[in-house]
């Protein structure tokens, strides 16, 4: 089945980061205490908590210093850019460059894992089959490997649906998604069922 | 392969205004927008606390770019974060947005070395779409 994305920034585990946000005063939850992805959220979001906590004790008593609504915008946007930065994938250069090469080498393009996990959920969109809920990207090239990435997928299966055959055909679009959108060879996509849905 | 970030050398005595690329690579197609940095945000509060308190301020093309150099090179890193469209190529916008942030930096005879990072692939608003 086709889900619907939601319109806020998504971690690789699928909890949105407005929602760690909302939590953030409280102690980790069941789910976040044991997230990579959350637990990452949480010390950047931490750190921008604290800034933006230092700076309204400092100029609370200041009526016109108090900022207005762009300001919060803005430093939401910072706080989900912080987030987005976390870990970060070499890509290729593209072909039939005309430049010279020792300055094409020495630059450098490269795709987030959160950028990596929306490509997958785009990708998985289209197929009634499953419900993408983390995404994380396993393994990366080495210096002397090809370029390529492994990936590691948890969904829910309509239960309807075959699971190897069903499997297999995620498998060869999120391969064909990633390739295109990053020109990263896809090595491996681990589907881990861990739920079955109805409707 | 994940990598390490460059390193930070602080603000470099380039001459070149980031902003100037801002404006360049904001204008590649596929670009949705430029991410912007702590530092740009606590930057930009230094300098104009009073505008951007008054919602006077940002232009989304000043931020998510960082141009440094450390003192004894010759050669800028210019590091560019942005968000791209999800109906394009995420590998082609950043290389198109390289060769533009090369292009301006050799104008202004600065030698450099671009990074770019992809951090969000989102679908472009219809009012973006050229």
């Amino acid at each position: 089945m086709a889900v619907e994305r939601p319109s806020e920034p998504v971690l690789g585990c699928g909890r949105q980061l407005d929602d760690i946000w909302d939590n953030l005063g409280r102690p980790p939850d069941e789910h976040e205490a044991g997230c990579p992805d959350c637990l990452a959220a949480r010390a950047s979001l931490g750190g921008l908590a604290a800034l933006v906590e230092d700076v309204r004790s400092t100029e609370a008593e200041i009526p016109e210093l108090q900022p207005t609504e762009r300001v919060h915008r803005t430093v939401l946007a910072v706080a989900r850019a912080e987030v987005r930065r976390g870990r970060t994938i070499l890509m290729p250069h593209g072909e039939g460059s005309t430049e010279p090469e020792a300055e094409a080498e020495s630059d450098e393009l490269t795709v987030s894992e959160q950028a990596i996990a929306e490509i997958v959920r785009r990708a998985a969109d289209p197929a009634p089959e499953f419900r993408i809920r983390r995404v994380r990207v396993t393994s990366a090239e080495s210096a002397e490997a090809p370029p390529g990435i492994g990936l590691r997928i948890t969904a829910s299966v309509h239960h309807r649906h075959a699971i190897p055959e069903a499997a297999g055909r995620l498998r060869r679009a999120i391969a064909t998604a990633v390739t295109e959108q990053t020109g990263l060879a896809v090595t491996a996509v681990d589907i881990v069922v861990e739920d079955v849905h109805g409707h | 392969m994940a990598i390490e970030k460059p390193p930070v050398t602080g603000p470099a005595d380039h001459g070149i205004d980031p902003t100037t690329i801002a404006s360049a690579v904001s204008a590649v197609p596929g670009v949705i927008r430029l991410e912007p940095r702590l530092v740009d945000l606590a930057s930009r509060l230094r300098r104009r606390l009073a505008d951007l308190l008054a919602d006077e301020s940002t232009d989304p093309a000043q931020v998510g770019v960082e141009i440094t150099r450390s003192g004894t090179e010759t050669v800028a890193t210019v590091v560019i974060d942005l968000a791209t469209d999800a109906g394009r190529s995420a590998r082609a916008v950043a290389d198109e947005v390289r060769r533009t942030a090369r292009r301006v930096m050799g104008e202004h005879g600065q030698p450099c070395r671009v990074v770019v990072n992809v951090l969000a692939i989102e679908d472009m608003a219809p009012s973006d779409e050229g």
